[in-house]
């Protein structure tokens, strides 16, 4: 190993442990070490500034900006909260139909909006729901947290490392669908399962729900309306967006255009709300990854990789998904997911469907083990705190890390046999 | 913490560490010259050779008393580096006090000494007459910050490992009194 490779990997660990123990805001850290990676890439001469430039990948920016446009307009429309009051009202105030409710709509939603504006909306309701039913707001709020991280796990659009996935893989928003959802929706009834039989008893009894319209929480129908129609065809351009030789963020951005043309909305409201903290991490990032991949050093890690998995897809396939997982627990997933995604690339000699899938799960699944896993957790702790009800880092644990082993065993037996990886 | 100032820890250690060191230095320096005077005389009652030699008894003896000061001395000097350590962690900003956080804090901080030393080395090298001068300097400085910040991480682990394996005691030793109890119910 030369210099050069050794300075890139104390870039990378830097910016992975400043990060991950809060001395710095993760885009801070993210963007530091982007400024050392070109500092110390052009010095050791591993690159030139022309080539630094083109580290930030414009796809995967696009495809996360155009995404999170459309979706802020959906839901500034009302069109999430519709759904949260629609669940709270069928449930007719049984706690576990509400429960039920809760971690469906957590997980839905999440498939569509980003994990933290998801939780915050689905907090608040789980908030006022335990007010309601005088019951402590934990069991509700933690579950939510667990379910957002769930959610999104099948779609190319359901969470930032998905994304980078997607397009480093090429996989279709189709062939996300096809290789991942069966797995997504299992998981979502073995997770209710597992969180419904730990938090049984703190459910309460019945209580009867004031009667109320949920359509008096949409303010503008118009514009409601439109983002309804804007989604649909979102959606369904993502779909077919191969067929149509489209890349996903042209559709993404396409239908961004589309939506702040359509809302009358104020741009400079829908830019600021943005999460610009991810789009700085990702940008980031992704030079510090350029910068490890152009020692060379992903390539043998590559290799390494396959010699430890004898080069057989079942041993590479549950290595990988148990790895990024638990990687996923500890540091962020979109950093893993941007480590990972080269190392993928240079695997050649068998079918890397499975290995990209595994990566969807790992990078997915490990981000609601412990407190300190995603900010999913750290918000919905905070939520909590906020209510008076703090649930210690080792009770979160607790359920967190059972939710975590028991998504990431189905996992694995679900890899085997979707990919037909033994025999 | 319960633990003296810094200051109090030196004025009752110091003089402790001197004492201590000189006596180690004077029984080893007796181990090295007595036995000399001695050498060849049988002591009568011990039949096992080379053992029954005063030479060697006198020898083992004297080396056995300094090892003994020698560690007391290094007992306190152990102290003084910890507090030592402790006190040049804190100025270099590393203030938390969750052990594992503190030594991954660590970790970080030797990360940035290795990335700091790395950058400016390359500019103060060609600088006429004193660039030689300052890139030792630099590299001497990290190495100090290493060293400090290495051993203030390994001491926090130990401390760490020290009391994992002290309640895993206290449980078997509970364990162990339930089931010698339970006879007599």
């Amino acid at each position: 190993m030369n210099s050069a490779s050794t300075i890139f990997i104390v870039i990378y660990l830097f910016t992975l442990l400043s990060a991950a123990l809060e001395m710095v805001p993760i885009s801070v850290a993210a963007l530091l070490g982007a400024f050392l990676t070109v500092w110390f890439g052009l010095s050791y001469g591993v690159f030139t500034y022309e080539e630094a430039i083109t580290f930030i990948d414009i796809k995967i920016l696009g495809l996360l900006i155009g995404t999170m446009i459309v979706f802020e307009v959906a839901y500034r429309s009302g069109l999430f909260r519709l759904m949260a009051l629609y669940a709270i009202k069928i449930s007719g105030g049984d706690p576990r139909l509400l429960f039920i409710f809760v971690c469906l709509t957590s997980a839905a939603v999440s498939m569509f909006l980003s994990d933290s504006t998801a939780l915050l909306m689905i907090a608040a309701a789980a908030t006022t729901i335990s007010k309601f039913m005088d019951q402590n707001p934990a069991p509700y709020v933690v579950s939510a947290a667990i379910m957002v991280n769930l959610g999104g796990t099948s779609t190319l659009i359901g969470s930032v490392s998905n994304m980078v996935i997607g397009v480093n893989s090429g996989m279709s928003f189709t062939e996300f669908i096809t290789y991942l959802a069966p797995c997504e929706f299992i998981l979502w009834a073995l997770t209710m399962a597992v969180l419904y039989f730990m938090y049984k008893r703190a459910l309460g009894k019945k209580k009867v729900v004031p009667a109320y319209d949920p359509w008096e929480s949409v303010e503008d129908r118009s514009l409601f309306n439109k983002s309804a129609l804007l989604l649909v065809l979102f959606l369904g351009l993502f779909i077919v967006h191969d067929r149509l030789n489209l890349s996903p963020e042209a559709v993404a951005l396409g239908c961004a255009v589309l939506a702040l043309s359509l809302s009358n909305l104020d741009p400079s409201e829908i830019f600021r709300s943005l999460d610009w903290e991810t789009i700085f991490f990702l940008s980031g990032f992704s030079i510090i990854v350029k910068g490890l991949e152009g020692t060379g050093l992903l390539t043998n890690l590559s290799q390494t990789f396959l010699e430890v998995s004898g080069n057989n897809p079942l041993f590479a396939t549950v290595i990988l998904l148990w790895v990024s997982g638990l990687a996923s627990s500890v540091v962020s997933n979109i950093a893993v997911a941007l480590t990972f995604a080269p190392m993928i690339q240079e695997i050649h000699g068998f079918n890397t469907s499975a290995l990209w899938s595994a990566l969807v799960l790992g990078t997915n699944l490990g981000g609601a083990a412990t407190p300190m896993s995603g900010v999913v957790v750290v918000m919905a702790m905070n939520t909590l705190k906020r209510e008076g009800a703090t649930v210690s880092f080792g009770e979160f644990t607790k359920v967190g890390s059972l939710t975590t082993l028991i998504q990431l065993g189905f996992s694995t037996v679900y890899l085997i046999f979707r990919f037909g990886l033994v025999g | 913490m319960g633990r003296k100032s810094f200051g109090g820890e030196i004025r009752q250690r110091v003089p402790r560490i001197v004492v201590n060191s000189v006596t180690a230095l004077i029984f080893w320096f007796v181990s090295l010259v007595a036995p000399m005077f001695v050498a060849g005389i049988k002591v009568p009652g011990v039949g096992i050779e080379p053992y029954n030699d005063a030479g060697w008894l006198l020898w083992a003896a004297a080396t056995l008393m300094a090892l003994i000061f020698l560690v007391r001395a290094l007992a306190d000097i152990i102290v003084i580096v910890d507090i030592g350590v402790e006190v040049t962690v804190r100025r270099l900003g590393v203030k938390e006090d969750k052990p594992l956080r503190r030594a991954a804090r660590d970790l970080v901080y030797i990360l940035i000494t290795m990335l700091f030393a790395a950058a400016v080395v390359p500019f103060v090298e060609p600088l006429p007459k004193i660039g030689g001068f300052l890139t030792a300097a630099i590299s001497l400085i990290s190495l100090g910050i290493f060293l400090v910040l290495i051993y203030d991480m390994g001491r926090i682990l130990y401390k760490v490992l020290e009391e994992k394996i002290k309640s895993l005691a206290d449980w078997l030793a509970g364990m162990a009194e339930k089931a010698e109890e339970k006879p007599h119910e």
